[in-house]
């Protein structure tokens, strides 16, 4: 059997080679939620370590997986002594693996207990993620950046790009630093921060369109929206606008 | 169509929104800035706006900040609309800026820009219908202030009460027929206002309507409405008091003298809830109470066949009886007062004689009666150019009337009245009272009748008869009764109320 | 000082560019103390700090900072047993004390651009290894006495959390070392495990510093950062008297069964776990949380 494995440290999926090639598992390195579809489940290695912190996707994998595919097994195994129904002491392993396997609990079970581990919750990452640092946070930042293109491009309708380049993006009096390029730099750097904890989420494949979209308007923005052509060229007001709808969506979702 | 330029604060400590709104929404407003609480309310205390831009904050720990600016503000300026500007697309934020009294939110990145003019435009127009909408109704309640001012339930008598009580347990059914009974003046018309003013339909019209003053042919016309050319003469469409009555309450006064057509259409409305106008070819329904009144023998005209049994049956759900003046005589100085007061004198100015003969008379035309008597009154003291109103004021029926001896203290007053009241006098038969006796007898009557009036309540006493407090009230009944004890003799209330002064 | 007592305390003692002072975040008023050390005696450095606390309404989480220069390893159950005689202090992990110095720890802004110390001040310039130079502004309004909220909250999650995350590492990699030992089946109890750990230097090394053995300088430098460096003094003194049994036994444990230095063979199924619950234990007995 093969199962769909997700881990930050690549010691657990080798820990016990030896146990699962008796046991004829063999585990196969989750990188998008398209792969579930050829899986009869996911294990996810607890705990998952991401820039020097422990992390917990479990609740949000389970949340997932109950939406969306209530017939996949969810397990999760670890080196912790936790008492949990669907959890695999690697320190303790069944002579038979599939004793455990096949007595998983339903990732849709009414009954299905949360998780008790030291690693923070990886909804509380992305509610940080949303809306913690204040003015610095994303939701803040990006309404801030959107508000500003749809106003340019209303303006647009009336005026050429110069004069409302003016109105808009040039630096007020006292200024040093042009706000909407501070801004950008700002959803740059909160992105930066934590787009490496998206690799072990269900969403990882529309967080990368995101990366992809960021990187790819970067231009425009890094010299204070002043070409009208990387405005034109780049689709910066659609792309925004997609960078905010998928944002929004998984913020539903997932940090509501 | 040209716009008109609209006012608009803006709120936030961020120059770039200020940037944004005006570059955004430009020409269609006219804006002004403020960066933070103070700056803004200094800026509506010394303008008018139309409109408050309030962007909410986050603070450090991400909580939506401005919530309490926003109650705040709405608090001093309930006018004033005030639309919040967030960031985040929490329905928790906007719901609680909605409660706190925000007239509409907008998301940022989240409801399109282009809209945002679309939503402030659309918010100031309900906030201009809104404020018209007010005006109205400040107008109206105006309105119902000098009516009820005009048509005042005057009245504190166990019966009276117990009318009153009823008319409000009625009034809480705004579906209900009323008839209300009773003699000519007993104030049938101020009885359904005042069902109008403790009821449901408060807010809606309230339409009298006395039957027997309309011409009979033009009475169906009148009631119920007509098309143009519905009978010869209409040259117009004319609304009739039914559909002006529409959702409130019209007053049927005198139903007993509508004849038989007019019965079968009151009828049909009672059984239907609808109208025809003449010469319409269609029903028009409506919600209105009705309040009918009487002044004749219903269920006698019913046996002599001149009113309809089955109307009558209709009209009779809720009956009440507004008992007769001279049933309820404690009302007489309240009502007395009142008109006094209305006409801008205060109620020492009759003399306790001429009271007495008002309380002794029989009031057949009731209220009416009483009210009009109270101002030929005023009218004859001054045509006899008399500091109070003497008995000699009083019309020659009322003064002529119950000539029943009386030996109480107040009979020596009416019997000296025309003798001049500076002239010494002792209580004896036949002796005159002095000034001050009459002076402090006058006080002292209206001490009494207050007392009857409120039940022995001294400190409402104190305020009816113009003392202020108790205290004031026992003062004057102590130096009183020093000078003049031999006074106080017929005065019940007194002596048992203030029988430590009083032995 | 401000009235509010604030959840969070940082002492630094130091030699201090300036005087002594007091600092403070605007956003959650937490405090750093800076308490300048020269000419004091360590007594007198003693009594300052214990005052500092003193005058505080409610005893806040506090982390006190001492130069390796001045004190040894040893001088941190000296003053944990001085505050909690001065203080009377029944309550424990409410103090942490850390070494720091040469550069070299978290708390500096050359190894951490979001950390506190410059050279004898709060900010300034910095040289990176590199050569590159760069201003870093920690003092956020010198009146006000208000320094960054992120460059507090960098250097207390990181000394906070840190030391217990450390023991946390050891325990889960010593636990994915040997968990091959303990799968069903496993036959050769009798393999010394410490020959086994012997293969991960770095692993051996970390183990030994938590027990307090010794580690030779060349070697200590190579792996500093991972390696228990004022541990097991803080674990002796800062955590209570349970915690100080607990890790003693853990320490007994480990040598006996990981280190090998047991007569009795125990099976590594059965000792291994044993190992990890001992661990578990002594976390148990530690407050803070690992993750923020």
């Amino acid at each position: 059997m093969e199962l769909l494995a997700l881990a930050s440290d690549a010691r657990f999926l080798n820990v016990h080679r030896n146990y699962f090639e008796r046991q004829n598992v063999r585990f196969v390195t989750y990188t998008g939620k398209g792969q579930l579809e050829e899986f009869p489940g996911l294990m996810i290695f607890i705990p998952i370590e991401c820039q020097g912190q422990l992390v917990s996707p479990v609740d949000i994998w389970r949340q997932f997986l109950a939406r969306e595919h209530p017939e996949k097994r969810l397990a999760i195994a670890g080196v912790e002594a936790i008492e949990h129904h669907n959890y695999l002491d690697l320190l303790a392993l069944p002579r038979n693996f599939f004793d455990f396997f096949d007595n998983l609990k339903a990732v849709d079970a009414e009954d299905w207990i949360k998780l008790d581990t030291e690693a923070l919750d990886m909804e509380e990452k992305m509610r940080r993620f949303y809306e913690g640092h204040g003015k610095e946070s994303v939701t803040y930042t990006l309404s801030k950046i959107s508000l500003k293109i749809e106003i340019l491009s209303t303006r647009l309708k009336e005026t050429g790009y110069q004069q409302a380049w003016e109105e808009l993006f040039e630096p007020l009096e006292g200024e040093t630093v042009a706000y909407t390029e501070e801004k950008w730099k700002e959803l740059h750097r909160r992105w930066g921060h934590y787009v490496s904890f998206f690799q072990y989420l269900p969403f990882r494949e529309e967080m990368l369109e995101v990366g992809r979209l960021i990187a790819y308007v970067s231009p425009f923005f890094e010299h204070n929206c002043r070409e009208e052509v990387l405005f034109t060229q780049l689709e910066s007001r659609k792309n925004i606008d997609r960078i905010f709808e998928i944002l929004d969506t998984i913020k539903q979702e997932y940090a509501p | 169509m040209p716009r008109k330029n609209y006012k608009v604060l803006v709120v936030d400590d961020e120059a770039e929104f200020h940037r944004n709104i005006r570059v955004g929404l430009g020409g269609h407003y006219e804006f002004e800035g403020a960066l933070d609480k103070n700056q803004m309310l200094d800026k509506l205390k010394a303008s008018h706006f139309d409109l408050l831009l309030l962007d909410l904050k986050l603070d450090h720990t991400g909580v939506p900040g401005g919530l309490d600016l926003l109650a705040e503000t709405h608090t001093r300026f309930p006018y004033l609309p005030i639309v919040v500007v967030t960031s985040e697309g929490e329905v928790e934020t906007v719901m609680q800026a909605m409660e706190l009294g925000a007239s509409y939110y907008l998301q940022k990145g989240k409801s399109k820009f282009e809209l945002w003019d679309k939503n402030i435009q659309s918010v100031l127009e309900k906030a201009e219908l809104k404020k018209e909408n007010n005006a109205l109704k400040s107008q109206v309640r105006q309105f119902r202030e000098k009516e009820q001012a005009q048509y005042p339930f005057i009245g504190e008598s166990p019966k009276i009460m117990e009318v009153k009580q009823t008319l409000k347990i009625v009034a809480q059914r705004p579906n209900v027929t009323v008839l209300l009974t009773g003699e000519t003046g007993v104030g049938k018309e101020v009885a359904a206002r005042y069902l109008h003013r403790m009821g449901a339909r408060q807010d809606k019209p309230f339409v009298g309507v006395n039957l027997s003053a309309i011409q009979k042919t033009l009475l169906e016309s009148t009631l119920f409405g007509a098309h143009k050319g519905g009978y010869t003469g209409a040259t117009h469409d004319i609304k009739g008091y039914f559909e002006q009555a529409n959702g409130g309450i019209l007053m049927l006064d005198e139903i007993g003298d509508i004849d038989a057509n007019i019965q079968i259409k009151l009828l049909r409305f009672l059984e239907t809830r609808l109208i025809r106008p003449i010469g319409s070819d269609k029903d028009i329904e409506l919600d209105i109470q009705i309040v009918a009144a009487t002044h004749r023998d219903l269920p006698k005209a019913v046996a002599e066949g001149a009113f309809r049994e089955d109307l009558y049956q209709r009209l009779k759900v809720m009956v009440v009886d507004i008992p007769p003046l001279r049933n309820r005589k404690d009302d007489i100085p309240l009502i007395v007062e009142h008109q006094l007061n209305r006409e801008g004198f205060s109620q020492n100015l009759i003399t306790p004689e001429a009271f007495e003969k008002l309380m002794q008379y029989e009031w057949k035309g009731n209220v009416r009666e009483l009210i009009n008597t109270v101002n030929h009154m005023i009218l004859r003291r001054e045509i006899l150019q008399s500091s109070y109103i003497r008995p000699e004021c009083l019309p020659m029926e009322i003064l002529q009337f119950d000539p029943n001896a009386s030996t109480s203290l107040l009979s020596k007053v009416q019997e000296n009245t025309s003798a001049p009241l500076h002239h010494n006098a002792s209580l004896e038969p036949g002796n005159p009272l002095s000034h001050e006796e009459a002076k402090a007898l006058i006080d002292l009557q209206a001490i009494e009748r207050a007392l009857a009036v409120k039940n022995g309540k001294k400190q409402d006493v104190a305020q009816m008869t113009g003392y202020g407090t108790s205290d004031n009230l026992r003062y004057k009944i102590k130096t009183l009764y020093q000078q003049f004890p031999h006074l106080f003799t017929d005065f019940g209330h007194i002596r048992s109320s203030y029988s430590r002064i009083v032995k | 000082m401000n009235k509010r007592t604030p959840e969070r305390a940082l002492f630094i003692v130091w030699r201090w560019k300036e005087a002594d002072a007091l600092w403070h975040t605007a956003e959650d008023q937490s405090h750093l103390h800076c308490i300048s050390e020269n000419w004091l005696f360590e007594e007198e450095t003693l009594e300052i700090i214990a005052g500092h606390l003193r005058a505080y309404t409610t005893l806040p989480q506090c982390l006190i900072f001492l130069h390796r220069k001045r004190h040894p390893r040893s001088y941190i159950s000296t003053l944990f047993r001085f505050l909690q005689e001065k203080l009377n202090l029944k309550e424990t992990g409410k103090l942490t004390c850390r070494l720091f110095g040469y550069g070299s720890d978290f708390l500096y802004l050359t190894k951490n651009p979001k950390g506190l110390l410059g050279d004898g001040e709060l900010g300034g310039w910095v040289e990176y290894q590199d050569g590159q130079k760069k201003e870093i502004k920690v003092i956020e309004d010198a009146q006000k006495k208000t320094i960054r909220q992120g460059h507090f909250d960098s250097v207390w999650n990181y000394y906070q959390h840190e030391f217990k995350m450390k023991v946390y590492r050891l325990e889960r990699d010593l636990s994915v070392h040997f968990a091959p030992f303990t799968e069903p089946g496993y036959s050769q109890n009798d393999v010394s495990l410490y020959a086994h750990l012997e293969k991960d230097t770095p692993l051996s090394l970390r183990l030994l510093s938590f027990v307090g053995e010794k580690i030779e300088e060349e070697e200590a430098s190579q792996y500093q950062e991972e390696l228990f460096d004022d541990c097991a003094e803080n674990l002796k003194a800062a955590y209570g008297q349970k915690a100080s049994e607990v890790y003693s036994q853990l320490r007994k444990s480990i040598d006996e069964v990981l280190l090998g230095n047991s007569l009795e063979k125990i099976p590594p199924h059965i000792a291994i776990p044993q190992v990890r619950r001992q661990f578990m234990q002594l976390r148990d007995l530690m407050p803070e949380r690992i993750t923020y």
